[in-house]
């Protein structure tokens, strides 16, 4: 037991005067710091999109106004792509090639990438396409006012 | 039990034989009009009055549209207008056929609670007849005053039906349907005399003659037997008539005045040119006044005037204040 004791002793003795390598010092700051960094890194809100756009934006040379302009031109462009490719018309496209469908069926050299050439078709055919009338025409009003003849009067006469 | 039962069955057993012959006689004189406005296709009801193919229906199908079509069964006639009258809110047209017609009856026999029929082409199904009541007579509508007083009855209407004839159980017009209430639940039919009087004065004149004196009424304060006369325009033929202001008015032609309201019946049946008497209260003695109606300074605007732009309907029916 005495001896036990003897030799923790004289490795207390040791250890009073171990001293760390060269740089540790700097290696735990380090340390510290990275860890501090990482701590903030997982309680922070992950940035938005927008706040992620205008902090590129800002790291940027050119004027706010220039990024503004350009967003306006690709949504006009967009508005306009959609108008121009809006269904107004289809209606009236599918309902008129239903009397002529059967005759595009038996022209023999018609290709589907092919330039449409109506002139073989037969005048019945032709004839349908133009008379399709508008929606409008196909449903008449029918009368009945929702009330008679009615003013403010004065009860003169 | 079995006696109450079998008298209702008797009653609508009666009900529907009468509107069966009301039907049956009515459906070959009433037609489908079909015609073009500024804005587009419609198609209206109307009936025919007279064997020499005189039809009435309603401003809103025949006063303004062009291209006017009569279908009566399967003939198809084209008709010509005779008289468009916005005041009224009917229009009078004439196909070159010898037709069947309704008799014109009298909307004074009516009563409230009278059973009516109308006969009539709703939106684009067959003849279809139509039972309701008499809801009443009135002269005003949501605070908005009619030209002439209008037989409110209760029967459900459709679009299509404007221009059908009101009939009694007779199966006479007594009215020209002219327009729903509150979504079709019930309507509003000119009373025939008022179409009658514009008919007349076509056939008379060859025009239609809206009359006017030039006098203003105010609600009399002191008794309720009558408006007083409150002011008269100026060259007015009222001016000339040794009316006074302050004088209670009792009568315009057969028309009584109780209130300021019934004015607008003594004015809707004067016809310019035509002398009318017109009867005062005056000093507590009876006066009988003899007045010839002017023609009304708007009445060429009312034959021309469209029925949306409406200066007539909110203008020229203020018939004792020109402009």
């Amino acid at each position: 037991m005495d001896e036990d004791f003897k030799e923790l002793q004289t490795l207390l003795r040791l250890k009073k005067y171990e001293r760390p390598p060269q740089g540790f010092e700097q290696y735990t700051g380090r340390l510290l710091k990275e860890f501090h960094r990482r701590q903030r890194w997982e309680n922070a809100p992950a940035p938005s999109f927008s706040e992620r756009v205008s902090t590129w934006l800002n790291a940027l040379t050119v004027p706010r106004y220039a990024y503004a302009a350009t967003i306006g031109v690709f949504a006009l462009v967009a508005v306009v792509i959609t108008h121009t490719q809006s269904p107004s018309s289809t209606p009236q496209i599918a309902s008129a090639s239903l009397p002529v469908a059967p005759t595009l069926a038996t022209s023999s050299g018609l290709a589907l990438n092919a330039p449409l050439d109506l002139s073989d078709l037969d005048i019945r055919a032709q004839m349908n396409i133009q008379s399709v009338p508008a929606q409008s025409d196909l449903q008449p009003r029918y009368i009945l006012e929702a009330r008679p003849a009615s003013f403010d009067s004065s009860f003169s006469f | 039990m079995a006696g109450p039962l079998m008298a209702e069955n008797e009653v609508l057993s009666s009900i529907t034989q009468e509107v069966q012959t009301v039907f049956a006689n009515a459906k070959t004189s009433v037609v489908k009009i079909r015609s073009n406005d500024k804005h587009g296709r419609c198609v209206g009801s109307g009936f025919f009055i007279d064997p020499n193919g005189t039809l009435y229906t309603t401003y809103a199908v025949g006063g303004e549209s062009n291209d006017i079509v009569v279908e009566s069964g399967d003939k198809k006639f084209p008709a010509t207008r005779l008289v468009a009258d916005q005041r009224s809110g009917i229009a009078i047209l004439k196909v070159a056929a010898s037709t069947p017609f309704i008799p014109i009856g009298s909307s004074h026999a009516l009563e409230v609670a009278s059973p009516v029929i109308t006969v009539g082409y709703p939106m684009d199904l067959p003849l279809t007849p139509t039972v309701g009541f008499i809801g009443g007579f009135d002269l005003k509508y949501l605070n908005r005053f009619f030209t002439t007083t209008h037989i409110r009855a209760n029967l459900p209407v459709q679009r299509g039906l404007s221009g059908a004839p009101l009939l009694n159980t007779a199966g006479e017009a007594v009215g020209i349907l002219i327009s729903g209430i509150d979504g079709g639940s019930a309507c509003y039919a000119l009373p025939i005399e008022a179409a009658e009087k514009i008919r007349h004065d076509f056939i008379r004149f060859g025009e239609v003659r809206h009359g006017w004196i030039g006098i203003t009424v105010t609600r009399n304060p002191e008794n309720s037997a009558g408006p007083w006369i409150d002011t008269f325009s100026d060259t007015s033929p009222a001016t000339q008539s040794g009316l006074k202001k302050g004088d209670t008015l009792v009568r315009i032609g057969d028309i009584p005045i109780k209130n300021p309201e019934d004015v607008l019946n003594g004015s809707f049946f004067l016809t310019s040119g035509e002398e009318i008497d017109v009867e005062v209260l005056r000093n507590g003695q009876r006066e009988v006044f003899s007045i010839t109606p002017a023609v009304h300074p708007k009445s060429q605007k009312m034959h021309t005037a469209t029925l949306e732009s409406s200066p007539l309907l909110g203008d020229s029916l203020q018939l004792g204040s020109p402009r």
